[in-house]
């Protein structure tokens, strides 16, 4: 795919609300790979998560992004689900779809296309935000808790979408509560205590 | 460009659809308006000599209970961060905020101020001058005042935060704005007034666009 990419923590550390939640952290996450982040509620999945795709700046320590070697910005390589919508209520789901210039299809979520979004079940809405992650061919994905609400038909769709994406070469930091059942693909679980 | 007129268009697509959220300004400036007007007691000579004053003022405190309106929404859901990530830079949005803030909220306030100088019964000429001065003005309102929507970010109305923060900076346009009207009768648009205040826009816009860049940045950091 894109070529080879990278987030490499160092010493890093994270505080949310000034409770300090993970210390010194220094890691080279590279793909192909899958990485299950699990820990308990609070435990500080969702904050590394946010400080990997960039959109948290940790409290200690650095994160850079590289590909192939060559030093990126996030945006440049990172595509993230988070685990709350951020589809506009008063948006038909077709019309959010548009504004993120993605195709309803991609996951299977076409049907409902004319509803408000806020009308949307926890399921669809979740495939919904699947469907504007897959708008944009990153290398990287970070996905916070990517399965729930969903049916089994939406946990294999992304199961297939994620075993996709890490042999084209993808990076995927999943954090979820539930098993992530993706076979045939480099798999590693970070387990934060 | 074509990214600011699709955050623009999403904008105006969900103010039609916002149960018209959008009105309050003009609302309230209906309803501040005819309050000021019933307590100075129909005397004329005073309704003339402060109407404009006091339309300034409506339009101020209209722009200001708005600012929740600016940045608030795409910040607390993520789609600031979500935009980012996709490429739009702060910048961008600054500026598409800003603009969806003006066309949404303060232009429904400036095209109704000249029915609302009926209750002053001022002269139109006056008006006219007015409606040129609030025109000019524009720009610096929406820039002030987004700035602060900017800076408070996803902490509720924060109405006194916002009004602390925009105040100082919108006193310029209120002294110019309310002195503009009547240098209209003399020197029509090319009077003192109105390059002030078109001055003052562009300083508006020049200072705020970087900084509720800035703000939205730090703010996304949550």
């Amino acid at each position: 795919m894109r070529g080879k990419p990278t987030i490499s923590l160092e010493s890093v550390s994270i505080e949310r609300g000034g409770k300090p939640l993970l210390s010194n952290l220094s890691a080279e996450l590279t793909g192909p790979k899958l990485l299950w982040v699990v820990g308990g509620n609070g435990i500080g999945k969702t904050s590394l998560l946010r400080t990997c795709a960039g959109l948290s700046r940790p409290s200690g320590g650095n994160v850079q992004w590289t590909l192939n070697g060559t030093n990126v910005s996030a945006p440049d390589i990172i595509s993230f689900l988070p685990s709350e919508s951020y589809a506009k209520p008063n948006l038909r789901a077709h019309e959010d779809a548009k504004f993120w210039e993605t195709d309803l299809a991609k996951a299977k979520i076409e049907q409902h296309g004319a509803t408000l979004t806020r009308n949307l079940s926890t399921g669809q809405t979740k495939r919904l935000s699947f469907a504007k992650l897959l708008s944009n061919k990153k290398p990287i994905w970070i996905l916070d808790e990517p399965l729930a609400g969903l049916d089994s038909d939406g946990r294999a769709l992304i199961a297939k979408h994620l075993r996709n994406h890490v042999n084209a070469g993808g990076l995927a930091l999943v954090a979820s509560h539930a098993p992530i059942a993706v076979k045939d693909i480099p798999t590693q679980r970070l387990v934060l205590k | 460009m074509k990214v600011i007129f699709k955050i623009l268009k999403r904008d105006i697509l969900r103010a039609s659809r916002s149960s018209g959220s959008w009105a309050f300004g003009p609302v309230f400036m209906a309803i501040f308006l005819t309050l000021c007007a019933i307590a100075l007691d129909g005397k004329i000579a005073l309704l003339r000599e402060l109407g404009i004053p006091l339309i300034w003022l409506a339009i101020t405190f209209a722009a200001l209970m708005s600012v929740d309106k600016v940045f608030a929404d795409d910040l607390r859901d993520g789609t600031t961060g979500q935009l980012w990530l996709s490429g739009v830079s702060y910048l961008t949005q600054a500026v598409a905020g800003l603009l969806s803030f003006a066309l949404i909220y303060l232009l429904p306030l400036i095209v109704t101020a000249p029915l609302w100088s009926l209750l002053f019964d001022l002269n139109a000429d006056v008006v006219i001058g007015l409606f040129f001065a609030l025109i000019c003005a524009l720009p610096g309102l929406a820039a002030f005042t987004g700035l602060a929507g900017a800076l408070t970010g996803t902490r509720g109305k924060s109405g006194f935060l916002a009004i602390f923060i925009s105040t100082p900076f919108l006193v310029p346009l209120l002294i110019f704005g309310v002195a503009a009207p009547e240098s209209y009768l003399t020197n029509g648009v090319t009077a003192l007034e109105y390059r002030a205040l078109i001055g003052l826009s562009l300083f508006a816009l020049a200072l705020s666009i970087p900084a509720s860049a800035a703000a939205l940045s730090v703010n996304t950091d949550r």
